[in-house]
């Protein structure tokens, strides 16, 4: 007995040491030997002697274009072999890491960025640099410039512009009796009764987990509800203000109370992957959400029906009938450069940041988030995106739209109204209460 | 020259003062690294208004004023007592419970430590790991713990939207990842109490039932009195365990306290609020442990 205790604790010591020894060993998955073809290893020798090695955080990467940062790593390290690019950060909340590693002084050299207080904070507190004078901005439309100024400073470039897709099974539509997808609200909802009581499928999905898709659903019902253009400008101005009355617009609750019992049960606290994997598994018909989600949802379609193209993407049909459609849209985040105290950093940051807006770099991120293009100079034969949501992108700029709500709330704002909202799809509250809520919630936090 | 040597030669009382001291200094310093700087700094904080970026401004005690009017914070405070009483009370009765049954002698003892590696398993594995795989379980579609109860012939229960069910979700998970160390001091304590105590209750024709609530429970007060002051102190320092299950919700009443303190640092940037929060809940754990402590430790003297 004693004899079989020593030899399982010597093995079980032996088995410890030879894991920790193969883990310090190991490359991790995206290290530049590991995704590096041979040939920038050996290139790296000869050129690094000019210039001297510098390793380079960024934190950009996003999980819906992961699988492309090693295809992004790979070619910018065997052009430039003295840089070697680390990600940091990928798969958390931004916002969150990025506070971490401010409170620690220690910021990635590249990092995302979008409108919300943390990053304004930021360029007002000199840790963000002004992009306007790299090569790469003179290729980005003035009005995506604009998104990212704050106080004379211009503080990134988008990666993208985003809008609303729905996302539809067309299979399952056809299941209920529907050849096309609806084309306005009254469809949207006999659509999904027909749904509801002809299938098994769930009507309607969405990640509500997420806030700024929680807050589309509403945003959408709001946006069909505005009359001009300058309506929507005044919505989005109140929304900055604090001063914006969500209860002034009854139609909204009615419309809301129309739409909750074909929602999919769970779906205010489902995730974005959740919501993908509910649509591989055919559970929902109809799944809402953005266009970055739109390769994912598409193939998950497609790999449950097993037919090419019945996965379709359509702008969400929540316009009354006979009126003009509206959505909403938004500038993506963008990259942005921080303040660096070694020189050497922050040209190599300079050289990255360029090299990723040019038009055959930027397409491996564009292409895998299937966003709307944003590079003047960009070929047609470089976007190559999903055949379910080609068309809409190409229609996005011609419709009305409003501009996504994270532009303009707080993250308090965020937070309270995503609850009361998330309370009303789980059926937990009516609407009338979250408006209320909301309202009182936009007048206490605003920017 | 000899006295100047014996002057400097140190007594055996005095080596063994100065080992102790070098014994000691590593785990103070790194207290005083990771725990009493933290703590001044956090109070030291809570009297400003900063944005961690920005010049700070002393406040004083406005940000400890402002809490109580803060979005839903009466309803996370609520929910923190009833997850720290909920968790507490459960993983201290079941771990009980599997100690007594795992401390059980007999045929069963073959199995014993096979069966106390399951029960202590969860405890290995971290906090966001069981929250995950309890959210994967308890998801409204597909989720196994519906699906068992479809079988069964029960409907779908909306674990993560419905409010009280949602907490009882997060203090079943919980509980399932902190039973093992529980019923680990529990075990510890079982087979310290004296066998011939419980010999000659045989003797004196004692049932099993009698046996326990007289000798096994007063005799396992010291370990009854670690588990409910560990247990209650991680259940309201939680954070990441009941964060990946419920995320909060619905509503705020998932929402524990931890949850609101990362919501202020990280989100909005807030480090006063957040700290001021950071060291009212210090102070209620400590005033808890030391009520705990108190009561429980005279419930041992009088044993």
């Amino acid at each position: 007995m004693k004899k079989t205790r020593r030899f399982m604790a010597l093995l079980l010591t032996a088995t410890m040491i030879s894991l920790v020894t193969v883990g310090c060993t190991s490359k991790a998955p995206d290290s530049p030997s590991s995704v590096a073809p041979a040939a920038t290893q050996a290139s790296k020798g000869s050129e690094s002697d000019d210039h001297e090695e510098v390793v380079l955080e960024v934190q950009i990467v996003d999980t819906n274009w992961a699988e492309a940062w090693n295809e992004m790593k790979a070619t910018f390290e065997n052009e430039y072999p003295w840089i070697t690019l680390e990600s940091v950060g990928a798969q958390q909340n931004f916002d969150a890491f990025i506070s971490t590693r401010l409170a620690a002084q220690d910021l990635p050299a590249l990092i995302k960025i979008t409108s919300s207080d943390i990053y304004l904070n930021m360029v007002e507190e000199g840790y963000i640099r002004d992009v306007s004078g790299l090569d790469c901005v003179a290729n980005i439309p003035d009005k995506f410039r604009e998104a990212f100024t704050h106080n004379d400073i211009e503080y990134g470039v988008t990666q993208g512009a985003s809008f609303s897709a729905l996302y539809v099974n067309m299979e399952a539509l056809k299941e209920a009796g529907w050849e096309a997808p609806p084309a306005d609200w009254a469809q949207f909802i006999q659509c999904c009764k027909d749904i509801k009581e002809k299938t098994d499928y769930a009507p309607f999905l969405f990640n509500g987990d997420h806030a700024t898709i929680c807050y589309m659903v509403y945003e959408l019902l709001l946006a069909n509800c505005l009359k001009s253009p300058e309506e929507a400008a005044a919505y989005q101005e109140a929304l900055v203000n604090g001063t914006f009355d969500f209860a002034a617009y009854p139609e909204i609750c009615q419309k809301m109370n129309e739409l909750i019992p074909y929602i999919m049960e769970g779906s205010s606290s489902t995730a974005q992957d959740d919501a993908v994997a509910v649509m591989a598994d055919g559970g929902a018909a109809m799944l809402l959400g953005g266009n970055w989600v739109s390769a994912s949802a598409l193939e998950a379609i497609e790999s449950y029906t097993g037919i090419e193209g019945s996965g379709k993407a359509i702008f969400p049909p929540f316009n009354d009938p006979g009126k003009p459609l509206w959505i909403s849209t938004s500038t993506e985040a963008g990259f942005g450069l921080t303040k660096q105290d070694d020189p050497k950093i922050s040209e190599a940051a300079d050289i990255f940041f360029n090299w990723i807006f040019e038009p055959e770099n930027f397409k491996i991120i564009q292409n895998a988030r299937g966003t709307v293009p944003v590079l003047t100079n960009m070929a047609s034969d470089q976007i190559v995106l999903h055949e379910g949501i080609k068309d809409l992108v190409s229609q996005v700029n011609n419709l009305d739209s409003v501009m996504m709500g994270y532009n303009f709330y707080t993250a308090e704002f965020k937070d309270g109204a995503c609850t009361a909202l998330r309370d009303v799809y789980s059926g937990n509250a009516s609407i009338e209460e979250a408006v209320k809520t909301m309202t009182q919630l936009l007048s206490q936090y605003h920017n | 020259m000899k006295t100047h040597t014996s002057k400097h030669k140190l007594t055996w009382n005095q080596k063994k003062q100065l080992t102790g001291l070098l014994f000691l200094l590593p785990l103070t310093l790194f207290l005083a690294a990771f725990i009493v700087y933290p703590l001044v700094s956090v109070i030291f904080y809570s009297l400003f208004d900063w944005n961690g970026m920005s010049q700070m401004k002393f406040v004083g005690p406005d940000n400890y004023k402002l809490l109580p009017s803060t979005e839903g914070f009466w309803e996370m405070a609520k929910a923190t007592v009833i997850y720290a009483i909920g968790v507490t009370g459960l993983v201290v009765l079941c771990g009980f419970l599997v100690a007594l049954a795992l401390d059980k002698r007999g045929k069963w003892r073959v199995n014993r430590t096979l069966l106390r590696f399951f029960w202590f398993f969860p405890c290995l594995l971290s906090g966001a790991i069981v929250g995950i795989i309890w959210r994967i379980m308890f998801n409204f579609n597909g989720g196994l713990v519906n699906f068992l109860l479809n079988q069964m012939g029960i409907k779908s229960v909306n674990w993560l939207e419905t409010y009280g069910v949602t907490m009882a979700a997060i203090i079943i998970a919980s509980v399932w990842g902190q039973i093992g160390m529980c019923a680990i001091i529990f075990l510890a304590g079982l087979q310290n109490i004296p066998t011939d105590m419980l010999e000659a209750a045989d003797l004196d024709g004692a049932s099993e039932f009698q046996k326990k609530m007289k000798i096994v429970i007063p005799l396992m007060a010291p370990s009854i009195t670690i588990n409910v002051i560990t247990t209650s102190i991680a259940a309201f320092k939680a954070y990441e365990l009941p964060y990946t299950v419920s995320k909060g919700l619905p509503g705020y009443s998932t929402r524990i306290l931890t949850q609101r303190i990362y919501f202020y640092s990280f989100s909005t940037n807030k480090y006063g609020i957040a700290s001021a929060m950071s060291v009212l809940l210090v102070i209620v754990i400590t005033l808890i442990s030391l009520i705990q402590l108190y009561v429980l430790k005279k419930r041992e003297d009088i044993y």
